[in-house]
């Protein structure tokens, strides 16, 4: 019996290292060449999936989900607060259709001028899905090449940058916020010829980061892309910097930046199709 | 080979609700592990075997949609089915002391996590604690919702089958305080 026991602790073990030197592997492999067709297919796979069964869902949690909102939100507000929504309740009732579609209207004009204002080739799309893991920022949007998505395409909304396509599927993409902390926008701060690197926090906030310190920045100056890196064209709004420090021990100027895009909640967005700056890889 | 069907169905079903209907349910930015209860929950039924084969497809499936290089889920998820198949299920009497295991479980993905990705060279502050913390309690908070129905669907399916299966059937029982007779 004991016998049997240290056999099966060995054979516990075996599959324990298989496993184990399967993922190192996997890494390996990924990291020699990150563009490999057969992990990218599958990931494009996974995201086209995924998104089939997000949109039926949409569809049945979206009540849930308003209520789980209000739930949180309740636990937040004042009393006050509650007793004022009840008594509005009937009316909201009454109003809810026509301000949907109000709302509804304000968004997609406000997307209209940004393209008009830019022009901008543009796709809009819808995001569908949010990122299921704490560490990382994405959403996943109902676009993909189908309707000519491409990876490294910048996507836009009316309050600002969103982020740039990372994995276009045949129907639907997924895109990387700028909140994220392993995403990086060349930004500047209009009228101050400051260029810097935009980078996402764990709390979703964005920091501008390689800033010398003897350049002047003021809390409310506008951010928008620099059009370095070969991703986002010049000129796309970011937000205002809102909070600006030269901590003694760091190299670097401390910016804290802040959007107006509310990214717990996104969506309509626009994904640029053209004209985008050249891509660095090509000129190579 | 049932077995295997049923942990493959169990961590599918598992990581499709993960990223569908957990996405309604973020505290904050924080989002339900589903996927890793799951995995606690058969390692803790079963063994270190099936924990780190579950946490290798588990992760598996989390690289897919990751936007962090391709295996680091895999590596973790591995490791982690394992250290909790090596927990005996029996010890575990109630569902509180699973919920305390799902806290820790969390809490130590989180630091295998982090080690793996200070291996590749990710950034790490200390707002990544912070929100492992809330994780660890959020998912320790729905546990029991994934980790009953994975029990009973054990229970139903597999207790009959095999002898494996009836001495985790006995396990099992113990943990939910009862079940089939």
């Amino acid at each position: 019996m004991k016998q049997y026991h240290h056999r099966g602790n060995l054979r516990n073990r075996i599959i324990l290292a298989a496993f184990l030197l399967a993922a190192v592997l996997l890494i390996s492999v990924y990291y020699r060449n990150p563009k490999s067709s057969f992990i990218q297919n599958l990931k494009k796979a996974t995201i086209n999936g995924l998104a089939y069964i997000q949109v039926g869902a949409n569809k049945v949690f979206s009540p849930v989900q308003n209520g789980w909102i209000f739930v949180i939100e309740l636990a937040n507000s004042k009393q006050e607060n509650v007793h004022l929504k009840k008594e509005l309740s009937g009316l909201k009732e009454r109003l809810n259709d026509l301000s949907v579609i109000e709302a509804e209207n304000r968004r997609l004009r406000g997307l209209v001028q940004v393209t008009v204002k830019k022009q901008y080739k543009t796709i809009m799309a819808i995001s569908i899905s949010s990122s299921s893991n704490n560490w990382e920022a994405s959403i996943i949007i109902d676009k993909g090449s189908s309707k000519g998505v491409k990876e490294r395409m910048p996507v836009i909304s009316k309050e600002g940058l969103l982020g740039q396509v990372v994995n276009a599927g045949s129907f639907a993409s997924q895109v990387q916020l700028i909140t994220d902390t392993k995403s990086g926008v060349a930004a500047e701060i209009v009228g101050r010829n400051v260029k810097g690197l935009l980078q996402g926090t764990y709390d979703n906030k964005l920091e501008m980061t390689l800033v010398r310190k003897i350049r002047k920045v003021k809390k409310g100056d506008r951010v928008v892309t620099s059009g370095l890196g070969g991703v986002y064209p010049r000129g796309l709004y970011i937000g205002r910097v809102r909070e600006a420090k030269s901590p003694a021990t760091a190299l670097y100027k401390y910016i804290r930046v802040e959007s107006e895009v509310n990214f717990n909640n996104l969506q309509e967005m626009l994904v640029i199709k053209s004209p985008l700056p050249p891509n660095i890889e090509s000129l190579k | 080979m049932m077995r295997f069907v049923f942990y493959f169905i169990v961590i599918i079903s598992a990581f499709i609700l993960h990223n569908t209907v957990g996405a309604f349910f973020k505290l904050g930015k924080v989002v339900p592990d589903v996927t890793l209860i799951a995995l606690v929950s058969i390692a803790l039924i079963e063994n270190q075997a099936a924990g780190a084969s579950s946490g290798f497809l588990a992760g598996l499936l989390k690289d897919l949609i990751s936007l962090r290089g391709f295996g680091v889920n895999a590596f973790t998820h591995t490791l982690i089915g394992y250290v909790a198949g090596i927990i005996e299920a029996s010890i575990i009497s109630n569902i509180l002391a699973f919920m305390l295991l799902v806290f820790g479980f969390t809490i130590l993905s989180n630091f295998f996590y982090m080690m793996v990705a200070f291996l590749v060279s990710y950034q790490i502050d200390y707002l990544f604690w912070w929100y492992a913390l809330i994780a660890a309690f959020y998912n320790a908070l729905i546990s029991p919702l994934v980790y009953l129905p994975v029990v009973y669907a054990y229970n139903k399916l597999l207790t009959r089958s095999s002898v494996t299966g009836a001495t985790a059937y006995a396990k099992s029982s113990k943990i939910v305080g009862g079940g089939k007779k």
